[in-house]
């Protein structure tokens, strides 16, 4: 079934344009590449529209159209990503944290209520403002993992990573160094 | 036994992987005696649950109108 209306992409970019640019936002973290990707969907979408049968919203289709974009948008930049250091990979938090036997030597502080933090904006801003310090392999990597979930095979070809123990170990610095940012800047201050 | 500084590993792999059961037996049994992994891991499970729902929350972020206007001539240029 062929839609019978024509595409009008003004209205697109009325209704879909937060959307389609907070999508695109979350996942490349600058604001620039989002509004490319907000626009050349939209325009992809407009030369398009012959393929859309119909069988989805308009605003689903425009997304599935923004993830091809995004992962084009990994790959086409995998050169820039750079290796990651002793420090981005966090060794000296984890140097703080443990004694030379594996033992933690700081104590973690229960953090009280954290599925209220998710209702306040501030949280968000934080939150945030965590990915943003890490270094932004990292951060793509965990945002591309969890959002898109995208298998562990993607994720090292995406990033250039060599193996998969090299990404879980990764992922689990990332996580880590998260972790951290939120107890002190967040949780601590509750 | 499983060290602490092992379980920072294990507790994100799980996240990600199904451990094998051997392994996550023994982080079972490191969890039940250490409180202070035991918190790690559920804050990590936090985390996650976060910013999977980020997409949820962060309802404010808009289309400043500056790019809105640059996208809105660029598809009129491109519809001439």
């Amino acid at each position: 079934m062929t839609p019978s209306v024509t595409p009008e992409p003004e209205t697109w970019l009325n209704d879909y344009g937060d959307m389609l640019y907070r999508y695109a936002l979350l996942r490349v973290r600058s604001e620039a590449t989002a509004e490319d990707m907000v626009q050349d969907t939209l325009l992809a979408g407009l030369q398009g529209f012959q393929n859309f049968t119909g069988q989805s919203a308009v605003g689903t289709w425009l997304v599935g159209i923004l993830k091809h974009k995004i992962m084009d948008h990994f790959r086409k930049n995998r050169h820039e990503t750079s290796t990651l250091s002793e420090t981005d990979m966090g060794d000296d938090l984890l140097a703080h944290q443990f004694d030379g036997e594996g033992n933690w030597q700081v104590s973690l502080v229960e953090w009280a209520t954290p599925d209220k933090s998710l209702d306040n904006e501030q949280f968000w801003q934080v939150f945030n403002d965590c990915l943003s310090r890490l270094p932004k392999n990292m951060a793509d990597l965990f945002m591309l993992r969890t959002l898109e979930d995208l298998s562990s095979e993607d994720c090292c070809k995406v990033l250039d990573l060599n193996s998969t123990n090299q990404l879980w170990v990764t992922l689990s610095r990332t996580r880590m160094k998260l972790r951290q940012c939120l107890d002190t800047h967040w949780f601590d201050k509750e | 036994m499983l060290k602490c500084k092992q379980i920072i590993d294990l507790a994100s792999n799980s996240l990600d992987t199904s451990l094998p059961w051997r392994i996550r037996w023994e982080m079972k049994l490191h969890l039940l005696m250490c409180k202070t992994c035991h918190r790690y891991l559920k804050q990590l499970q936090f985390i996650q649950k976060a910013a999977a729902s980020i997409n949820n929350h962060c309802l404010t972020i808009s289309l400043p109108d500056a790019a809105r206007k640059r996208i809105s001539d660029r598809i009129k240029g491109d519809q001439q």
